[in-house]
């Protein structure tokens, strides 16, 4: 909730700020029609969300604005310099509560509710027919006044003196002041409170509720009612508090009196307050700096910038490498410089691209809602760890495959309310959306409790379109693969939201070509799960640099999980390609062989052990050189199918070294 | 987890009541009918809250209170005890003794569980 709230402050920051600049074009062209339906705009959209997220109070001044413009889009009113000040305050205003919904600010709270009042007073005089009247919201609060006097003992009566001021804090707005009681001698024990309180309370509940909160210690506390109005709002009140704090006791009778008769007078005051604030008002207000913490960039300059500190990566390598080469130590100096400051960098900007799941998911929540409701489901969506951070073009990349999926869930995936209860099942469907990081992909899951994939159905389905033959044995595993395959669908009936024969293929292509992965399971009448697993970041990954006969390879630093040495006797030896590394038995892959590579003489190997899965596999090379910043550059479309090489990078000698795509080695030599 | 309360009435009816009503809100129960079975309990398990009769054979109410207060482990524990008593006199004294509040008999249920709730906080 409260990153909703952020972006809607971040939202409408910017429409209060269009805003005043309309309003400084409208001062000079009082008659532009289009100006004033923008106006009107924002009012409207302001008004329409600003009550869900707590905001009520704009909502409320957004309204009456609105109804204001509204006349003057109509022709009842012409644009004046009085409705102009209004509109120009509101600015300054709204921007203070967004920042301050609760008025927590007394001077601030005075002056909203000045203006609040202003814009009333004017709205009822032009509009005479259905006058508005504010409930006053003074008269439902009280003021009292506690005096909370607890014995020495009170801690060790097991009493909790900090959940009685939190259940004050609860039930209202209260200012409290601690005294330290003279009286008690043994000052020095700290088991010991000597400590008493005065508490000012306003609150709209009744006496009730405070004696409940004190009821452990109702014989060392008094409340009394100093007012049926909420006197916080009086600043004159503030000061006499002040004031009566000073003095070494306070006599509760005096401060009834002082209030009484002094009432009078705060009124009168407040109206020479309010006169006063009116002019200042006029005068400019000064309201609070407002800090930025959001701002909006072109996705473009964000790529530019990834360019060049691709380039700057790349050129760091070079520099490294000279002074590597002709043992320059000051060079080396600055060079190791350079380069910690281009992994903060690519850290950096990598960062600034990244953004919450959770940005996306209000699209996710509005398709369940819409759909359910259209298709007459009832189910809850469930999601976990939408606060994973992705890159922002993937996730804009992976929001249309995503609502596919999840439309696919709804329409397809859980039954009505009735099938539900037929198979025992809660009438309402449930629908998880999960995201989550592992080394350096990123995983959604979508996964529901819905019908599951009948894979018999699939298969017949599959014969029929002459996808397989029908003579074809498959695993359950690989009949569900097929859903993946162009032209294939299988709704009954086609309905608006799915089932129009572009489904999963372009779901499968998308992902592919973001390099990612997407598999199915699902079981009959418990539901279907779809995991995407996607690479984390696009252009730039830490990799280790080996070498394998003459070329130049990359893996992956997430993915590797050790480095290691190991005779070539013992290779030779195992037949079964699994080798003995920490007592443990693990597959390897002899990437020299694998590749085809001419053999370089070498009494040992080195291994790098990566994660697959979480299972250990050792990749053997000829040498480890070292940690590298690999920029990543596509391998050209000839090499689109290669599927065990991803991409390509330039080391710092000018070379090219192959990254590896240790999952898809894994999978496709071993597993 | 679940927060254990030890009932101690000599009034078996009465111990039975309130058993009934507290188990309704989740809590564990724990009982005894007087004092010093009381006090056999406090062994170093878990006790959240006592709620503990006045009158008692063999040791009353006050007394269970005073020797739990000077236990270490149980110094701090929220205790409330059943009273009949109305004097503000009375009041103080069970407070100098070291309960946390009281509960005025005859008691209707609600300000019963509304009180251990708040003892429990």
């Amino acid at each position: 909730m409260e990153d909703f709230k952020e972006r809607f402050i971040e939202d409408a920051s910017e429409l209060i700020s269009d805003l005043e600049s309309d309003l400084l074009v409208i001062e000079k062209e009082p008659k532009n029609k289009e100006l004033i339906e923008r106006i009107f705009r924002v009012m409207h959209n302001l008004k329409g969300v600003s009550a869900m997220y707590g905001f009520e109070k704009i909502g409320k001044l957004t309204h009456h604005l609105e109804t204001i413009y509204d006349f003057i889009r109509d022709g009842k009113l012409q644009i004046s310099d009085k409705i102009l000040n209004i509109t120009l305050n509101s600015v300054d205003i709204l921007r203070n509560l967004l920042e301050d919904s609760e008025l927590s600010n007394a001077e601030f709270k005075s002056s909203y509710e000045d203006f609040f009042a202003e814009i009333l007073e004017f709205i009822n005089k032009i509009d005479k027919k259905n006058p508005i009247v504010e409930k006053n919201n003074r008269n439902k609060f009280s003021t009292y006044y506690i005096i909370f006097f607890p014995e020495e003992d009170i801690f060790l009566r097991g009493v909790n003196i900090f959940s009685i001021f939190e259940e004050i804090d609860e039930i209202g707005e209260f200012k409290v002041f601690p005294h330290i009681n003279e009286e008690i001698e043994s000052k020095k024990n700290p088991l010991n409170c000597f400590l008493f309180w005065e508490i000012y309370l306003v609150t709209n509940k009744p006496k009730e509720e405070i004696d409940d909160i004190f009821i452990f210690v109702d014989l060392e506390y008094e409340v009394h009612k100093l007012s049926n109005e909420n006197l916080f709002l009086y600043e004159n009140f503030n000061e006499e508090i002040k004031k009566e704090l000073l003095e070494e006791k306070i006599n509760i009778e005096n401060l009834k009196i002082f209030i009484e008769h002094n009432k009078k007078k705060i009124l009168i005051e407040e109206k020479e307050e309010v006169k006063n604030k009116i002019n200042k008002k006029k005068k400019g207000f000064q309201f609070s700096e407002q800090k930025t913490k959001n701002i909006r960039v072109d996705s473009d300059k964000l790529d530019e910038l990834m360019n060049l500190v691709s380039e700057f990566v790349i050129t760091q390598a070079e520099l490294s490498l000279i002074a590597k080469n002709n043992n320059i130590t000051q060079l080396s100096d600055i060079s190791e410089k350079i380069q910690k400051l281009s992994v903060r960098l690519r850290n950096n900007a990598f960062d600034i691209r990244l953004v919450p799941i959770r940005h996306k998911l209000v699209n996710f929540q509005r398709l369940v809602r819409d759909l359910s409701s259209e298709l007459g489901k009832d189910l809850e969506f469930i999601t976990e760890g939408v606060d994973t951070e992705v890159d922002k073009t993937i996730l804009d990349q992976l929001t249309n495959p995503l609502i596919h999926i999840i439309r696919n869930s709804i329409d397809h995936g859980i039954e009505f309310p009735e099938e539900r209860e037929l198979k025992n099942k809660n009438r309402k469907g449930k629908i998880f959306f999960k995201a989550m990081l592992s080394n350096s992909n990123i995983i959604i899951q979508i996964e529901d409790d819905g019908a599951g994939i009948d894979t018999k159905i699939i298969q017949e389905k599959a014969i029929e379109k002459g996808l397989i033959s029908p003579d074809v044995i498959l695993s359950n595993k690989e009949i569900l693969e097929l859903i993946f395959l162009p032209g294939f669908s299988t709704a009954k009936k086609i309905t608006d939201v799915s089932g129009r024969g572009v489904g999963m293929d372009v779901v499968k292509k998308r992902i592919s070509n973001m390099r990612g992965e997407i598999k199915i399971s699902s079981k009959i009448d418990e539901g279907t799960a779809i995991s995407i697993s996607l690479p984390l970041t696009l252009s730039i990954v830490d990799a280790l640099l080996v070498k394998v006969s003459k070329t130049h390879f990359l893996i992956p630093i997430n993915s590797i999980n050790s480095c290691d040495e190991i005779k070539l006797d013992k290779l030779k030896n195992s037949n079964n390609k699994r080798l003995i590394l920490n007592d443990k038995l693990i597959p390897f892959i002899h990437l020299r062989k694998e590749f085809e590579m001419k053999k370089e003489n070498e009494k040992t190997e080195k291994i790098v052990v990566i994660d697959y899965e979480e299972k250990e596999v050792a990749l053997i090379v000829d040498d480890i050189i070292g940690k590298h910043q690999a920029v990543l550059k596509p391998l050209g479309d000839i090499y689109d199918n290669s599927t065990i090489i991803s991409r390509a990078s330039i080391i710092g000698n000018g070379d090219i070294a192959l990254v590896i795509d240790t999952n898809k080695l894994v999978k496709k030599l071993i597993y | 987890m679940k927060k254990t309360i030890l009932l101690v009435d000599d009034f078996e009816n009465t111990r039975y009541v309130t058993r009934i009503t507290l188990r309704r809100y989740g809590y564990n129960i724990l009982e005894a009918a007087d004092g010093l079975e009381a006090l056999k309990l406090f062994d170093g398990r878990k006790i959240d809250l006592l709620i503990t009769d006045q009158n008692m054979p063999n040791m009353d109410g006050i007394t269970l209170v005073e020797k739990i207060r000077s236990m270490k482990n149980y110094k701090y524990i929220p205790i409330l005890l059943l009273t009949t008593e109305k004097s503000i006199e009375k009041k103080r004294r069970a407070q100098r003794a070291g309960i946390t509040g009281w509960i005025q008999k005859p008691f209707t249920f609600k300000n019963f569980t509304k009180l251990v709730q708040k003892a429990l906080k």
